[in-house]
């Protein structure tokens, strides 16, 4: 009797375990589907996923990162200097798409580098070094634009954020390329397993011959060109280059890998909870606006979500020991 | 021992940096400085002062454009320094006190929050030294106030939807973040002129955008889907009409009137071709001019009016190629 | 021994977690002043037991009496101060707090109520209990981070006592000091075991069970298989009780062919550390590596391994000089290094058996497209695991879930599969149960028969001299003797040990 019961609980352990977040995401498109008539509407939901994409883009690399124990704080910063370089050269109609993208992929490569040297070499805790990293971002996309937005973007820049591929609108495409090569990365290369490896257990991972520097180093660039892309992609959908794009950006991406399973223990994190993780908050979002409830209200329950979330992680944990 | 030396240098570097990234220093145009120098001889008349603005956006560029202005014009009379306080009302008092510690002969503000400047005021009556409010009214002992009232500001948009809906219709308003001033100053505005003008003028959602384009853009994805019958969009900036607007287009919507505030070249452009319908001039420029003008005449003495007004003007698509001239754009 | 007075009795003691039967039907008595062994494999259910009697697990059956009354085990405290304590085998002292503080935390006495605390006679208290327990050389005031393992211990016990415990339990108290620690942990157990206190003593170590115990009691597999009078029962009778097989060779060490010299370190030194050390290990040779906790042994591994930086030294291998800055470079001259620290440095016990096998080899496991081939990865986790006996579900399993042994195997598994030449195994038996000790050691024996460099430390005098074809014993970092198999007996190893005598001075 007390076997069967036991076995039924670890089955369902089991099943959140491996479902975790779709199964809170699940239940929140239930209760909006019923709640409202529009939510699943194909429209609606190729919205939400296309306004999740930006955050999602970045929680990829902010997952990474947090394999490793570390966080960064930078990435809302590196969209906002990526963007606004990529939206000068966009002005004119006839730079092309692949210069844009070079310049998007160097600014994370250089903010990447400084903290990821900062936290491998400099010995300078992660929290500190890449906050250093995104105030002074925001301050260096300040200063390059003087404040005022770039405007006069060129229509295939803009096609970038604002076309669609068929149905699929080009954020979602962005999205399922960066994931897609996030998911490779960490599986299927040595580079990968090693972040994994980082993660579990640092002493560990250098006795092995882990080059743990240079995986540190790896993650944050990693992290950053992300964000970098994820900046261009944004920048292309508000058509306008903007000194305050992403302001915030990393704290959703973070609260979205968190949401998904991302252990802030380091060693635990997949692709897919990213996705899952920035969409139950997207879809949190979403389901407030459709039900016109008041701003204060939605903060209160992102707040909540995100504790929840994490909450039931934590007990999954538990049970399963 | 190495890296505890490596960690300062780079933190000190750091701290250089976010510094630089924050304050720019405008003398005017460069040779300000060259006739006038920097020494801090007062009898000669020459000031500095500092400036502490709650964000800088894209109209705040237009008040630090006042600002360099005036000191430009000086010859190097006035030197003035523009900080970001980044809507966080602790940096900024740490910002005020810092001009106060640096010798500064008066304090520019736009306050992040109307009721947080009292130890701004204060810290500067027990120096000596002017204390200036600029483009927020705020609840404190100020010098002087110059401003434009952001009620007013709400109420035009909200005169010129009702006129043109005949009085009737729904609208949906995006707002700036509540914890600022301007925001609830500009929704109450709007309302206001609902309830006594317009009865059957009906708001139908009012959400939080955070005054960002982007943001703007999700929520006005999200009115559309939720299938809200809508006629006018009133925003409480130009980049969340902007957002709107764009989403409109998107979906070829074309009966939907935008309204803004600011008049950014962007939002100017946006009236000539159609996709916003109205938006507000704020004289950025000259709130920043005058808010430097009253610093130099309460320090040489001369008696100046507690509050003076930068009145707002509704500006309609006719009227862009005006403004545009006026903002640069 | 006075066995008409019971003072804790477990009766139909069962546990059961979700899928797995942890402890079924189990019985344990303990009488006044005595000290009872509890013995089994890794796995057999004696940290459940113990965690169940002290509150960290509740049970799902039976019933506990202690001191004539029911226990009530719905918390720690409460059982604390019922008078049961229980020392851990990781202490988790605080270590940024001084010794009287760590003793006195959660009660402390107040100078003024609620506001002062009384810092000086939590120190007077700490002093007047080690005077009673006879610790010497603790100060109250040092802080706990500072000391060592052993003395850490005697906090603990000191602790126990204080809460004027009736019974203690200690988990591998052993397993991490020297012998005379050792002893003198004995020395107070006898001590107090004269005032009547009980100990209940979990450990792996066959000497010291007949030194201190009275009573030895054996679980295998979740049940209870019986309690005898230590002087009743001998070790092979001890050992065949707990695997339920008779394990006629402990030491297994093979003969071997002994081959060219494989590897020569000369006058290695780190500052501080290690002064001029100089051996060599050839094939088909087991090296041990003997000497008290913090002579250096570890240390002159992790530095020829490239974890620590030399001073000075050099290191050939098959004649040839080579540098190894890091561990990386090692691994690449065919190195292996398992290391003492299983949870500190060895295992990844947040990740997967196969992430935990394949850290180092992953770039065997790449194919022509640089792509690591997770067939041939899933193909050769599972010949692993099978070759190295590792218990476990699959190869997807959280290597945290495993027992000791088990992760020990499959670390060995991750070492071995590259092939390496030279191995260094630190401390390789420790904390792991009979059955895969002996596995162990019969593994280390063949991979010596196959002509590899096998440098083996070991705190354990019967494994370095079983299975050692030569010992070198360390003292306070130096090299104090290198002895032939035939002249190393415990009395020697122990005086060059202890520094008493010195080879090379």
């Amino acid at each position: 009797m007390e076997k069967t019961k036991g076995s039924w609980k670890s089955k369902l352990a089991q099943i959140y375990g491996k479902a975790g977040v779709l199964v809170i995401l699940l239940i929140m498109c239930i209760i909006l589907s019923i709640a409202t008539d529009t939510f699943l509407s194909p429209r609606n939901l190729i919205n939400v996923v296309r306004q999740i994409a930006f955050w999602a883009m970045i929680g990829l690399g902010a997952m990474c990162v947090i394999i490793t124990t570390g966080i960064d704080l930078s990435p809302g910063s590196v969209a906002g200097v990526a963007g606004l370089l990529v939206a000068g050269a966009a002005q004119n109609p006839d730079t092309p798409l692949v210069v844009m993208f070079l310049i998007a992929i160097c600014v994370g490569v250089i903010f990447g580098a400084i903290n990821g040297s900062l936290v491998a070499f400099g010995g300078i805790p992660p929290f500190i070094a890449t906050l250093g990293t995104q105030i002074t971002g925001r301050g260096i996309a300040l200063l390059i634009s003087n404040g005022r937005p770039v405007n006069g973007l060129s229509d295939k820049f803009v096609f970038l954020g604002a076309g669609s591929l068929g149905p699929v609108p080009m954020p979602i495409i962005f999205l399922a390329i960066l994931s897609l090569i996030t998911w490779y990365m960490l599986k299927y290369t040595k580079t990968g397993r090693h972040i994994f490896a980082l993660g579990g257990n640092e002493q560990a991972a250098i006795v092995s011959g882990v080059k743990t520097k240079f995986v540190k180093l790896f993650v944050y660039i990693f992290a950053s060109v992300l964000a970098a892309i994820s900046g261009l992609v944004l920048t292309a959908r508000v058509a306008s280059g903007q000194p305050s794009l992403g302001d915030g950006y990393e704290l959703q991406a973070i609260a979205g890998a968190v949401i998904g399973g991302t252990s802030l223990s380091g060693g635990a994190g997949t692709v897919y909870g990213v996705i899952c993780g920035t969409l139950v908050i997207g879809v949190l979002n979403n389901g407030m606006d459709l039900l016109n409830v008041n701003g204060y209200w939605q903060k209160v329950a992102q707040g909540v979500i995100i504790i929840v979330a994490v909450l039931l992680d934590v007990l999954r944990k538990k049970t399963s020991k | 021992m190495k890296k505890r030396l490596f960690a300062l240098v780079m933190a000190m570097s750091l701290l250089g940096a976010t510094m630089a990234g924050c304050g720019s220093t405008g003398e005017g145009s460069g040779d300000a400085n060259a006739s006038g120098g920097d020494s801090a001889a007062a009898d000669t008349g020459s000031y500095k002062i500092g400036c502490s603005f709650d964000y800088l956006s894209d109209f705040m560029a237009n008040v630090t454009d006042g600002v360099n202005g005036y000191a430009a014009e000086s010859n190097g009379k006035v030197s003035v320094t523009v900080q970001d306080a980044e809507y966080d009302v602790a940096k900024q008092l740490q910002q005020v006190e810092n001009f106060i510690a640096g010798g500064y002969d008066a304090v520019v503000i736009k306050p992040v929050d109307a009721e947080g400047c009292a130890p701004m005021a204060s810290a500067c009556r027990t120096a000596g030294i002017p204390f200036i409010i600029v483009n927020t009214q705020a609840n404190c002992d100020y010098d002087t106030y110059i401003g434009s009232d952001h009620v007013l500001s709400g109420k035009l948009q909200a005169e010129y939807v009702g006129e043109a809906l005949g009085g009737k219709g729904k609208v949906a308003i995006l707002t700036g973040e509540l914890m600022v001033q301007a925001a609830i100053d500009r929704l109450q505005g709007n309302k206001s002129v609902f309830e006594e003008k317009y009865p059957d003028i009906e708001v139908v959602s009012e959400l939080d955008a955070g005054w960002m384009r982007d943001e703007a853009m999700t929520k006005t994805e999200n009115w559309l889907n939720s299938g809200l019958d809508i006629n006018a969009i009133i925003a409480s900036n130009d980049e969340m009409a902007l957002g709107a607007a764009k989403v409109l287009k998107e979906n070829g919507i074309t009966d939907i009137l935008v309204c803004g505030i600011d008049a950014t070249a962007e939002a100017l452009n946006a009236l000539k071709s159609g996709e916003m319908a109205m938006t507000v001039f704020q004289n950025g420029y000259e709130q920043g001019y005058q808010g430097v003008k009253a610093a130099v005449d309460i320090i040489e003495g001369k008696s100046v009016e507690k509050y003076i007004d930068v009145p707002y003007e509704t500006v309609l698509p006719d009227q862009a190629d005006k403004y545009l001239e006026l903002v640069g754009g | 021994m006075d066995k008409s007075k019971v003072l804790l009795r477990m009766e139909h003691i069962s546990k059961v977690f979700p899928g797995v039967v942890a402890l079924d039907d189990v019985e344990l008595t303990i009488h006044p002043g005595t000290t009872l062994a509890l013995m089994g494999e890794n796995g057999a259910g004696k940290s459940t037991l113990m965690k169940i009697l002290v509150g960290l697990y509740q049970r799902t059956s039976g019933s506990i009496v202690f001191d004539g009354k029911e226990l009530d085990t719905s918390s720690i405290t409460k059982v604390i101060q019922q008078g049961i304590s229980m020392i851990y085998q990781e202490l988790n002292p605080i270590s940024n707090m001084t010794v009287a503080e760590n003793i006195y935390i959660g009660r402390e006495p107040y100078r003024i109520k609620g506001i002062m605390l009384d810092r000086k006679k939590i120190v007077q208290d700490t002093k007047a209990l080690f005077g009673q327990l006879g610790i010497e050389g603790i100060d109250p005031r040092a802080e706990v981070g500072t000391l060592s393992v052993a003395k850490m211990q005697m906090i603990e016990i000191a602790k126990a006592v204080s809460y004027h415990s009736k019974l203690i339990i200690m988990d591998e108290p052993t397993s991490a000091i020297t012998e005379k620690e050792c002893q003198q942990l004995f020395r107070i157990v006898r001590q107090l075991k004269a005032e009547g206190v009980a100990f209940i003593f979990i450990t792996h170590k066959m000497d010291e069970v007949f030194q201190i115990s009275d009573e030895i009691a054996i679980l295998r597999d979740g049940r209870y298989i019986g309690t005898w009078d230590a002087d009743n029962l001998t070790q092979d009778e001890l050992v065949k009780n707990m695997v339920g097989r008779e394990i006629t060779d402990m030491f297994p060490k093979e003969p071997a062919e002994i081959g060219d010299v494989k590897l020569r370190v000369s006058n290695l030194s780190v500052k501080g550390l290690l002064h001029d050390i100089n051996f060599e290990v050839r094939r088909g040779e087991i090296l041990g590596f003997a000497g008290l906790m913090g002579a250096g042994r570890t240390e002159v591994m992790e530095t020829l391994f490239g974890i620590r930086k030399a001073d000075t030294g050099e290191i050939q291998i098959d004649g040839k000089t080579v540098k190894i800055h890091t561990p990386e470079q090692a691994i690449s001259h065919k190195i292996a290094f398992l290391t003492e620290d299983r949870r500190g440095n060895g295992c990844f016990l947040n990740l997967s058996v196969q992430d935990n096998i394949m850290v180092v080899n992953w770039d065997m496991m790449k194919n022509t497209m640089k792509q690591i081939d997770y067939g041939k990865v899933k193909q050769t986790c599972d010949e692993q695991i099978e070759k190295f006996n590792v218990k476990t579900p699959g190869a997807q399993q959280i290597i945290g879930n495993l027992s000791g042994g088990n992760q020990q195997k499959a670390l060995i598994a991750r070492w071995l599969y590259s092939d390496p030449e030279i191995i260094i195994v630190d401390e390789p038996t420790r904390g792991i149960d009979v059955g895969s000790k002996s596995e162990i050691h019969r593994m280390l024996s063949r991979l010596a028969g196959q002509g590899r460099a096998i440098i083996m430390i070991s705190s354990e005098m019967p494994e370095v001299l079983g299975m050692s074809d030569r010992v070198v014993v360390m003292h306070e970092g130096t090299i104090t003797g290198i002895l032939n198999r035939e002249d190393a007996t415990q009395d020697v190893v122990m005086r060059y040990a202890a520094g008493l005598e010195n080879q090379f001075r």
